[in-house]
């Protein structure tokens, strides 16, 4: 057999979720050993591949296992690898596209999907956040026609849960509380890092769509009406005003606003 | 004095790898290390955390690269993005040297992340030699190429694995990295004895060894890196130490991590072979197998 030939096929038996030693073409390119089929040979590496991928996303989506129930977890995470096998040469990418496959595959998370979607969006940010590069923020000197890109490891994610505050409990080692319940709230969560660790961040409404419009890359004078618009109905100008100003000053505080790309250097 | 073209790095002495659950400890204490083997994937990433850590290992100790996902021996194109990825952090560590596996691991952009064994045929040196010599002239440093531990035997394998492994690395004119404790885990899953692997290896290539602990299954071994070393696998260390000459080693400990000063008191033991072989450096030469005619032989 070519060389090419040989690993499409073994790659292709390890890939089965069913183990070899119940069905594989194995012997056809293995050999038995003393005390091993070829069969029984295959099922090692079998074994291997899926501990390490089920390992790598149970470690990275841990509040998705608490709010789906440890079962489910188990063949939610079996489904996920069947669809979206590893491409590429890092684990740390591996649960990608797991947010966008739950969004498509609400049976895999049964009555709490959405709290489930929840999770799993926050726990790929923070995975995101926690190695993406970081830029040097800008002092910004806000006009109305200021663009700005924001802060690579910077995430804004719209919650409909407040799993956020289940994130620090399933991470606590050796927990012996029991974890926070959910409640059923919008939250706008801005996920961020800060001397090197990630940190969570719930934001009002309006700067939640405020830095949103920024970061599609509207100057300011667009995305203050699309922010002012997002304010409570009945809020005063004044109330809005001061939710604007804050808006700003959090973002300047923690180094949320950069350059774009496109800028010339001041 | 280098014991080999590929070994200009004897006063390396011992290593142990650098992992997390110790990061605090060594910042903290900042212990004698002779040296510290990183995990490259680990570091490639643009920010946080991991690479502001390696940034303060780097102010006092010295780190070499070793990887686990070049997949020499896949049939296809190396990945582009990982040997960027790879020569940038090698720029960053200032490492002396890159390793990696001698086997295969992705197929069609499908990655396995195992360490899987390839067959020993000459279409695989030739493949294996290949995609070596390209990452050398890519990353312009030596690469050192790992035997790994294997659980399975292809029917189309034309040699032994020894055979294979120094084909490969004449080839690609690479060095070797030595893992003692994978012979032995291959050695008991094929029925082959150790010793005539490690007579057979071409002392002029080994630049780097590895030791490990394994695990005992009835009806195979494991190599978990969850022990400390066994008796059998320091008599193959030695058997190296005694043809290769002073030679940079490391304790490889992954799982169920013992606490630091555990894990560097283990690897410490390989010095009593290295403070013996230091008074003859050239042991090599005294190996009962013929280091083999070599124009790379001379340092
Ligand atoms: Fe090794």
């Amino acid at each position: 057999m070519q060389l090419l030939e040989l690993q499409r096929t073994m790659l292709a038996e390890l890939r089965q979720p069913t183990a070899p030693e119940d069905n594989s073409a194995a012997a056809a390119y293995l050999r038995p050993g003393r005390r091993l089929s070829a069969r029984e040979r295959l099922g090692i590496y079998h074994r291997s591949y899926w501990a390490r991928l089920r390992q790598s996303l149970a470690e990275d989506f841990p509040a998705l296992r608490a709010v789906v129930g440890r079962r489910r977890f188990a063949a939610l995470l079996d489904a996920y690898l069947i669809d979206h096998p590893s491409h590429s040469w890092t684990l740390r990418d591996l649960g990608q596209h797991l947010p966008a496959w739950l969004e498509q595959h609400r049976e895999q998370a049964g009555r709490r999907w959405r709290a489930a979607l929840d999770a799993a969006r926050l726990e790929w940010a923070y995975v995101e956040a926690y190695d993406v590069a970081a830029l040097p923020p800008i002092v910004a000197d806000f006009h109305a026609d200021s663009r700005f890109c924001l802060q690579p490891h910077l995430r804004l994610l719209a919650l409909s849960s407040s799993v956020d505050e289940l994130l620090p409990a399933v991470h606590r080692d050796g927990r012996t509380q029991p974890l926070p319940r959910l409640r059923r709230e919008r939250v706008w969560l801005a996920v961020h890092r800060a001397d090197d660790l990630v940190y969570y961040r719930r934001l009002d409404r309006i700067a939640f769509t405020l830095l949103q419009s920024l970061g599609r890359g509207l100057p300011l004078g667009q995305a203050l009406p699309v922010a002012c618009a997002a304010a409570p109905r009945g809020s005063s100008p004044e109330s809005t005003a001061d939710a604007i100003h804050a808006a700003l000053a959090l973002a300047t505080q923690f180094g949320w606003l950069c350059s774009p790309p496109d800028a010339s250097p001041a | 004095m280098p014991a080999n073209r590929f070994n200009g790095f004897t006063q390396y002495g011992v290593g142990v790898g650098l992992r997390i659950p110790h990061y605090d400890e060594i910042l903290a204490r900042r212990p004698v290390v002779d040296w510290f083997e990183i995990i490259s994937e680990n570091y490639m990433v643009d920010g946080g955390n991991a690479l502001a850590t390696l940034d303060r290992i780097l102010e006092q100790y010295r780190v070499v690269q070793h990887g686990v996902s070049l997949y020499f021996g896949s049939a296809q194109r190396l990945n582009g993005d990982h040997l960027r990825r790879l020569k940038a952090l090698t720029r960053r560590t200032g490492t002396p040297w890159v390793s990696d596996h001698l086997c295969w691991g992705s197929v069609d952009g499908t990655y396995s992340h195992d360490l899987l064994p390839l067959p020993y045929t000459w279409e695989a040196v030739e493949r294996t030699a290949q995609q070596i010599r390209h990452a050398q002239q890519e990353l312009e440093l030596p690469i050192l190429v790992e035997n790994v531990s294997s659980y399975a035997e292809f029917h189309d394998s034309e040699m032994t694995e020894w055979e294979f492994l120094n084909e490969v690395v004449e080839r690609a004119d690479c060095g070797i990295l030595l893992d003692v404790n994978n012979i032995y885990v291959s050695s008991w899953n094929h029925d082959f004895d150790p010793m005539t692997y490690v007579n057979a290896i071409d002392p002029a290539r080994v630049g780097q060894i590895h030791i490990a602990g394994h695990s005992r299954f009835e009806k195979y071994r494991l190599d978990t890196h969850d022990h400390p070393v066994l008796d059998p696998v320091w008599k193959l260390y030695a058997r190296a130490i005694e043809r290769v000459g002073h030679t940079a080693t490391l304790l490889e400990w992954d799982d169920r991590i013992p606490p630091f000063d555990e894990l560097h008191t283990e690897a410490l033991k390989a010095n009593r072979w290295l403070a013996a072989a230091v008074q003859s450096p050239m042991a090599a030469a005294q190996s009962p197998v013929a280091a083999p005619e070599s124009r790379h032989a001379a340092a």
